[in-house]
C-alpha cells in the first residue's frame, strides 16, 4: 500500500471577494521537490497560502501530512511539521539572524533544548553561518531571502512551502539553493512556487502547472520537457526545453478549456 | 550562498551558542528599550524642573511622581505600545506567524512584553531616582511605595492596551493618536470631580499630612492590571472556546473599580495621619511648633522668627506659641504660622525674610465684621497697621503693598527707645484692630 501523500487537495476552491483564485483544484503531492508553475495571477500563491494553513479554503478538502487542516488539533500538528517562506517575507530588522530563526523555532514549538543546534544547522545550510549574529537589517536582499529559507527549515519540516524563494538571489546563490532543494526533497515534500522555469528544470522532480485556478498539468519534469518536443536551434538547452514544455502545456490546457466552454480566447488561437 | 549546504559535523566538541529566548529577544530588540529610556528621561526631566516643589516631603514627591506618571508616562506608553502592536503589519510577518503552531495567546504575551515592561521599568527607575534624592531632606513618614507600584502597573497596563489597539486598528497614525487621546483622557479624568477621578492614574492629592488607605495601592493595581489582562486574553483567545476566561480578570477589575468608586469624592483614599501632623516644637519664647513632616525646617523657622519673637517676648497679648499644620491653634495664645509649602525647598527655608513678613501678616490678621474698619480714622488705622507690620518685618522688594504712605509712622517707631517700642506694641496688641478708633498711633 502506498503511503498517504503529504499534500492531498480535493475540490479546493478559494475566492477573493468575486474573484475565483482556485477553482475545484485536485492535487496530490508526495515526497520530492515539486515545482508549482503558472503565469502571474494563476493562483500559485493562493494555493501555497492554503497549504501553509494561513488562508482557509472557500470549499474543498485539504489534507496535509495525513491531517485534515479543518480540524484545529490536526492543523496544529501539521504546523509543527511545516516550513513556509511567504512570497513577501517579513522579518524584524533589529533581530539578529540567530535571534530571528530562534524566534521562529519557538513559534514552531521546537523543544527548547534542540533550538540552539537547530538554529545553527539551518543557518549553516543556507550559507549564512558567518552572519549569524548580524542584525537582519544589515543583510543584503539575497541574504534576507536565505535567512527566510533558514527560518522555514529550522524545524526540519516534512512539508516545505517556498513561494518565489529564488527572488533576490544571484546566479551563484541560485545554484547552491537548488542543491539545497534537492537535498531537502530526499526526505521531505518540498513545494516551490515560482515562475522561473530554470529553477524547476534544475531542482524539481515533479511539476504542477496551474492556470486560472485550475491544474493544467501535473507530472514529472521530464514529461513536461517532452511536451515541448525537439528544437532545431543549435543553442537549445534543458531550460529552453522545459520552457517549451511549459508553453505547450499551457496552450493545450487553454485549448481544452475553449473546447469545453465554446469560447475563443485569443491565446488559444495563437 | 556558499557551498556549505550540508554542514560538516562538529569536530571540536563545541556546543552550539545558546539561542536567546523569544522573550529576551523581544525585550532586547526594537522599540522597547527606547521606550523605557524615553519614559525615564521624560519623568526625570519634568521632575527636575519642579524639584523645589516636591524634594522635601514624601507626600509631595509621591504625588508629583503620580501625576507625571499618569499624564506623561501613561500616554507615552500607550503610543509606544500602539506602534509596537502594529509591527507585524508594518513588517509583513502576519502571514508567516499565521502558519505556526504556537497559540496566538502565547505569541501576544511574548510580543506585548516590551510594550508593557519597558515603560514600567523606565518609570520605576525614575521613581527610584526621585525618591532617593528626596530621602536626605525628609523629616518624617515614608514614601508611599504602594502608590508608586500602582503607577508602574498602570503604565504597564497602558502599554499593553496600546499594543492591542495597535494590533487591531490598521492605521499608521494609530500610535500618535493614541498618545494624544490618552493624554487628553487621562488629564480629563484627573481633574474630574467625584470618586471617578481616583480610577484614573493621575488623580492628584496635595496634603502632606495625609496617607492613603492601606488597600488603595493593591486595589488600583488590580483595577488597571485586570483591565489590561482582560483585553490581552480577549485578543489572544478570540475565536476559541476559552474566550470567556477573559471575564475573570475583567471581574476582578470591575470589583476593584467598585471599591474605588465607594471612596469619598473629595479626599478619595487619603486619610489624615496624626503621626505626620503631630507638633515638634523648639524651646524658645514664644515657642515655635511645626508638624513632624517639617521637623527639619524648625531651626530655619525659629531663626526667621527670632527678631519678631525678641520684640514680642513677654508682652501681654503676644503669642505664646506659633503653630502650623492642619489642626491650627489649639489653645489660647496659639497663633497660626504661614504654610511652609511655598517657602521650603529641600528642607530649608529659602526666603526667611518673606516667611517672617507672612508670619507678621498672619499675626495681625483679624476677622472683622461687615461695617468694621470704617469711619474718619479708618484710613489712618490702615496706614498704622501697615507701618507696624513693616517695622516688625519689612516687606522684601517686589512683594506686598507699597509702604511709602506708612513711612512717617515707621520712622517714628524706629526712633523710639526699646522700652517705648515695647510699650507701644503692647498697646497695639491689646487694641481691637477692627475698630479704627482703637488703633494706637505711634
Amino acid at each position: 500500500m502506498n503511503p498517504s501523500p503529504a499534500v492531498a487537495v480535493t475540490g479546493l476552491t478559494v475566492r477573493h471577494r468575486r474573484t475565483v483564485a482556485l477553482d475545484r483544484l485536485d492535487l496530490s503531492l508526495g515526497p520530492g521537490v515539486h515545482g508549482l508553475l503558472g503565469p502571474n495571477g494563476a493562483g500559485k500563491t493562493s494555493l501555497i497560502r492554503v497549504l501553509a494553513t494561513v488562508a482557509a479554503p472557500s470549499s474543498g478538502r485539504v489534507e496535509l501530512l495525513g491531517g485534515d487542516v479543518a480540524s484545529h488539533r490536526d492543523r496544529t500538528g501539521v504546523r509543527r511539521r511545516l516550513g513556509y517562506l511567504p512570497q513577501d517575507f517579513g522579518y524584524y530588522p533589529s533581530f539578529t539572524v540567530r535571534e530571528f530563526v530562534a524566534y521562529v523555532a519557538w513559534l514552531k514549538e521546537l523543544p527548547a533544548d534542540r533550538v540552539p543546534a537547530a538554529v545553527e544547522r539551518a543557518v549553516e545550510r543556507v550559507g549564512l553561518a558567518d552572519r549569524i549574529d548580524a542584525r537582519m537589517k544589515t543583510l543584503s536582499g539575497g541574504m534576507v531571502r536565505r535567512a527566510g529559507i533558514a527560518q522555514a527549515i529550522v524545524n526540519e519540516p516534512d512539508l516545505l512551502l517556498l513561494d518565489e524563494p529564488t527572488a533576490g538571489l544571484d546566479p551563484e546563490q541560485r545554484v547552491d539553493f537548488r542543491e539545497l532543494l534537492r537535498e531537502l526533497g530526499r526526505e521531505a515534500t518540498v513545494v516551490v512556487s515560482t515562475h522561473l522555469v530554470e529553477d524547476v528544470a534544475a531542482a524539481c522532480t515533479d511539476v504542477a502547472l496551474i492556470e486560472a485556478g485550475r491544474l493544467a498539468f501535473q507530472g514529472a519534469t521530464d514529461e513536461l520537457t517532452a511536451l515541448g518536443g525537439e528544437s532545431g536551434a543549435p543553442d537549445d538547452s534543458t531550460t529552453h526545453a522545459v520552457e517549451r514544455g511549459y508553453t505547450a502545456a499551457l496552450r493545450a490546457h487553454r485549448a481544452s478549456d475553449v473546447r469545453t466552454s465554446g469560447a475563443h480566447p485569443k491565446e488559444a488561437l495563437r | 550562498m556558499t557551498t556549505t549546504l550540508v554542514p560538516p559535523p562538529r569536530t571540536d566538541g563545541s556546543t552550539p551558542t545558546r539561542a536567546p529566548s523569544p522573550l529576551r529577544t523581544e525585550l532586547r530588540r526594537g522599540l522597547g528599550p527606547w521606550t523605557g529610556a524615553a519614559v525615564a528621561v521624560t519623568v526625570l526631566v519634568t521632575m527636575y524642573g519642579k524639584a523645589p516643589d516636591w524634594q522635601g516631603r514624601w507626600a509631595d514627591a509621591t504625588n508629583m511622581l503620580h501625576v507625571v506618571a499618569g499624564l506623561l508616562a501613561g500616554p507615552l506608553a500607550l503610543a509606544a505600545g500602539g506602534w509596537q502592536g502594529g509591527r507585524d503589519r508594518r513588517r509583513g510577518t502576519t502571514d508567516l506567524w499565521e502558519s505556526v503552531p504556537r497559540s496566538p495567546l502565547r505569541r501576544v504575551f511574548v510580543a506585548v512584553a516590551p510594550s508593557a515592561l519597558w515603560p514600567a521599568a523606565g518609570l520605576l527607575l525614575a521613581d527610584a531616582v526621585c525618591l532617593l534624592v528626596t530621602w536626605p531632606y525628609v523629616s518624617a513618614g515614608r514614601p508611599y511605595l504602594e502608590l508608586v507600584a500602582a503607577d508602574v502597573v498602570a503604565v504597564a497596563a497602558l502599554g499593553a492596551l496600546g499594543h492591542v489597539v495597535g494590533r487591531v486598528v490598521r492605521w499608521r497614525l494609530t500610535a500618535p493618536l493614541l498618545g494624544i487621546v490618552g493624554y487628553v483622557g487621562l488629564a480629563l479624568s484627573a481633574y474630574r470631580e467625584g470618586p471617578v477621578r481616583w480610577l484614573g492614574p493621575a488623580g492628584e492629592h496635595q496634603s502632606f499630612w495625609d496617607r492613603p488607605v492601606w488597600w488603595f495601592g493593591p486595589v488600583s493595581m488590580a483595577w488597571t492590571a485586570g483591565i489590561a489582562l482582560a483585553v490581552l486574553l480577549a485578543y489572544g483567545l478570540r475565536g476559541t472556546r476559552l474566550l470567556p476566561v477573559a471575564l475573570m480578570p475583567l471581574a476582578v477589575a470591575v470589583a476593584a473599580a467598585g471599591l474605588i468608586l465607594r471612596l469619598p469624592g473629595d479626599e478619595g483614599p487619603w486619610r489624615h495621619d496624626p503621626a505626620l501632623a503631630r507638633w515638634v516644637c523648639d524651646d524658645g519664647a514664644p515657642q515655635v511648633c511645626l508638624t513632624a513632616v517639617d521637623e527639619s525646617l524648625l531651626p530655619d523657622v525659629s531663626a526667621a522668627l527670632a527678631p519678631l519673637n525678641a520684640r514680642l517676648k513677654g508682652l501681654p497679648g503676644a503669642p505664646v506659641r506659633w503653630v502650623s499644620g492642619p489642626g491650627g491653634p489649639a489653645r489660647a495664645g496659639d497663633v497660626a504660622l504661614p504654610n511652609t509649602e511655598g517657602e521650603a525647598v529641600r528642607g530649608r527655608l529659602v526666603r526667611p525674610d518673606l516667611y517672617l513678613n507672612s508670619a507678621v501678616s498672619w499675626l495681625f490678621s483679624d476677622t472683622c465684621e461687615p461695617g468694621d474698619g470704617t469711619g474718619p480714622n479708618a484710613e489712618r488705622a490702615s496706614v498704622v497697621h501697615l507701618a507696624v507690620a513693616e517695622w516688625l518685618a519689612p516687606t522684601p522688594d517686589g512683594y506686598g503693598p507699597d509702604p511709602t504712605a506708612a513711612r512717617p509712622y515707621i520712622d517714628r517707631l524706629t526712633a523710639k527707645s526699646p522700652a517705648e517700642q515695647r510699650d507701644y506694641l503692647a498697646r497695639y496688641l491689646a487694641a481691637d484692630s477692627c475698630d479704627p478708633d482703637e488703633v494706637p498711633v505711634p
